[in-house]
């Protein structure tokens, strides 16, 4: 996984997996110690192979997280695979994290 | 992996590929995470069966399970988790959980992409060997306790497509009722269990001697079926009022033993004096301070008396890590049972216990009334021109009451009946110790109010230790100076009758042994010349009662005396005549106290001098 902070955006890429291997981690890397200036976190799934809803439970934590500190975070889904954008199609997370298609 | 390269062996579409990948997925997800209990260490195993129409995935695990809500819905968008279900509901033609005993399947089938679709899908190299028919290949063996059979009638019937909500509301309902089956199966399976272990702890009845051992082996059953991790019984022992421990499944667990008050705090304590079992867990902890909070701490279980016929017999305490769910109610049943099992079992074994108790002390009784008989004399010492009879009866086995007759020289023979105050072995203690007293006494003097003096002494301290004391009278019969010598501690008169038929009532001053340390003995000596007999005896024949509760009386024995003395009978004949009349006067009423006389008689021929008739009864 790679993260890079460019302004108020943190982007994240070459994520393999997001799911019960590795959502905990996902989780306690971003929640605590996100930058206070960071407005808005892409996520480039394009690499993603393996998406489950342990790893959207982490996205949604990850929202909460940030919203608990008064504090307004957008998370955009840049480039996934058809078989992870059928998933947040099918659980109607793509309403709270946004497609984006580079 | 290996079931994906097994489905895109089958031709599977891509779309249908990605959708079974990931209802396993989130279906392994659920049974690993979602399992707090030990089943979450066995191995999940999947089986994926493909058909020409549908595929079919199971996903088995050997964990409690869970509920499988009736409705699933999506969660809110800022819920973490709940999507699981919700997913695979939606990915899956058909999805049945079917929850077992330690074992629950997740069966989710999906129906074929249909082959056009396939066809136009298959960028995938497709295997030569494509499944077809109803011999569908499938990843894992054929082994499956899902009846495959009626899976695959369900399914066959479900392409018929001609009245889909029909047979979705068939299917639900089959997939129900498999659920209550299996519900049955796991509690049959349960009950059997139980019933095994007790049916074998009751082959054990009667051949177990220890109450312990048999206690252990049912409650190392019991820990077993009910899922437990410990357990503690406590007994109340017999005649006491506290909890003792008397088994443990850990030795941190034999605990003190618990005084049985009324306001005792300990949770046992509690149950036992409520007869009330006490449930105890995770939400719910005992009191802090509690032996057994302290002893098995974050735990939960049950506390149950031991009781009989509301008779306390003990408590049950028996439970598990609270890191384990709480006992639920078959298992807390299962525990009931096997309490009030073994509170019978507990009440048999005291019963029979005591039995055995009880037939010792009666044959120990047996032993102590045979050496009290064998103090008695068998065999009369000679008194020229007269015979001696003895009569003793035991109210119980063995009793207070004796007599002896002594020689002490050719003519002179020393006559002793004494009455221990009680009945009973401690009354037989002191009468065989005064049984020795006298005889040793003779060897001093010959003296009866010296011989009482000095047995006070001796006996004293004994007696009054146990607030215990003798009545005795002694007579020494002389016959070449032809009188008799009589000193009495507290005893019965002695009655004499003359040649006239008048009866004498003899009383001498003294009190019993017993009373206090130094006594002084009043003596008198009384003429033989004119003495038809002398009878010596003990209140338990004036105190016999006839069944209207009248008393023998002192009246009616010198009255019996007087009509029968001047009969021409021998001492023997005399006994057996006074004992026909008390045993009239009593008919059937049994005196409570022993019954002891000595007669000495004139001997109407000088042949029966010699009398060597000693009548001996017992009650026993």
């Amino acid at each position: 996984m790679k993260i890079e902070q460019n302004g108020e955006t943190l982007d994240i890429s070459a994520i393999n997996a997001l799911n019960a291997a590795n959502s905990q981690t996902f989780r306690r890397m971003l929640c605590g110690a996100l930058p206070r200036e960071i407005k808005t976190i892409t996520l480039d799934l394009s690499q993603t192979q393996a998406v489950d809803c342990r790893g959207l439970g982490a996205l949604v934590a990850l929202q909460k997280c940030a919203t608990r500190n008064n504090r307004k975070l957008a998370i955009n889904l840049v480039n996934p695979s058809p078989r992870v954008r059928q998933l947040f199609e099918l659980t109607h997370m793509d309403r709270a994290f946004p497609f984006v298609q580079r | 992996m290996a079931g994906k390269n097994f489905l895109r062996e089958q031709s599977v579409s891509e779309d249908d590929l990605i959708a079974c990948e990931l209802v396993l997925v989130e279906a392994c997800n659920n049974a690993v995470l979602y399992s707090p209990d030990q089943g979450r260490n066995h191995a999940i195993e999947t089986r994926i069966f493909c058909e020409a129409e549908l595929i079919e995935l199971h996903v088995i695990d050997h964990t409690r399970g869970f509920e499988w809500p009736e409705k699933i819905e999506l969660p809110a968008e800022d819920e973490e988790h709940g999507r699981g279900l919700f997913l695979i509901q939606s990915m899956m033609d058909e999805v049945l959980y079917l929850r077992g005993n330690l074992e629950n399947r997740l069966v989710m089938k999906k129906r074929r992409t249909p082959r056009a679709t396939v066809a136009q899908a298959a960028a995938a190299p497709q295997p030569s060997s494509r499944a077809k028919g109803p011999e569908a290949p499938t990843l894992t063996s054929s082994r499956a306790n899902v009846p495959r059979e009626a899976l695959k009638g369900r399914l066959e019937s479900g392409s018929q497509k001609t009245e889909p909500s029909k047979l979705k509301a068939v299917e639900q309902k089959l997939a129900m009722s498999e659920q209550v089956i299996g519900a049955m199966a796991r509690e049959i399976s349960f009950r059997s269990e139980e019933l095994a272990a007790l049916l074998r702890s009751t082959s054990e009845l009667g051949r177990t001697t220890k109450l312990e051992n048999f206690s252990q082996r049912l409650l190392n059953d019991l820990l077993h079926i009910s899922a437990a991790d410990w357990f503690v019984l406590r007994l109340v022992p017999r005649n006491e009022a506290r909890l003792v421990v008397t088994n443990a499944s850990r030795v941190e667990l034999e605990l003190p033993p618990l005084p049985l008050n009324p306001d005792a705090m300990a949770a046992e304590c509690r149950a036992a004096n409520n007869r009330e079992d006490i449930l105890f867990h995770e939400g719910e902890q005992l009191a802090e301070g509690d032996p057994l909070a302290e002893a098995a701490l974050n735990c939960s279980g049950i506390i149950r008396p031991i009781v009989v016929d509301d008779k306390l017999l003990g408590t049950l305490a028996l439970g598990r890590k609270s890191d384990c769910s709480p006992l639920t109610t078959d298992q807390i049943q299962v525990v009931q049972t096997f309490a009030d099992f073994l509170a019978l079992h507990v009440e048999n074994s005291r019963l029979q216990q005591e039995q055995v108790d009880s037939r010792i002390v009666a044959h120990e009784l047996e032993i102590a009334r045979n050496i009290q008989q064998s103090l008695l004399p068998v065999k009369f010492p000679r008194v020229p021109g007269f015979g001696l009879s003895g009569f003793c009866l035991s109210a119980r086995q063995v009793g207070g009451d004796f007599y002896d007759v002594v020689s002490l020289a050719e003519d002179r023979v020393l006559m002793i009946v004494a009455d221990v105050m009680g009945k009973g072995v401690p009354a037989a203690l002191f009468a065989a110790t005064m049984h020795t007293l006298v005889r040793t006494m003779t060897e001093w003097t010959d003296r009866p109010a010296e011989m009482l003096a000095r047995m006070n002494r001796f006996l004293y301290h004994e007696l009054s230790g146990v607030d215990m004391f003798i009545t005795a009278q002694l007579v020494l019969v002389d016959a070449g100076r032809e009188q008799l010598t009589l000193a009495s501690a507290g005893h019965c008169p002695l009655l004499t009758c003359n040649e006239a038929a008048e009866i004498t009532t003899h009383t001498c001053d003294g009190m019993p042994l017993g009373i206090l340390p130094d006594l002084s003995f009043e003596e008198r000596v009384i003429s033989l010349k004119d003495c038809r007999c002398a009878l010596l005896y003990t209140d338990g024949l004036t105190d016999a009662r006839n069944s209207h509760g009248e008393f023998y009386g002192q009246e009616r024995l010198t009255t019996w005396l007087h009509e029968h003395a001047l009969k021409g009978q021998s001492a023997v004949q005399l006994s057996y005549a006074f004992l026909r009349d008390l045993k009239a006067f009593q008919a059937h009423v049994t005196s409570p106290d022993d019954q002891t006389f000595l007669v000495l008689a004139k001997e109407p021929d000088e042949q029966d001098a010699w009398s060597e008739h000693n009548l001996v009864m017992s009650a026993g």
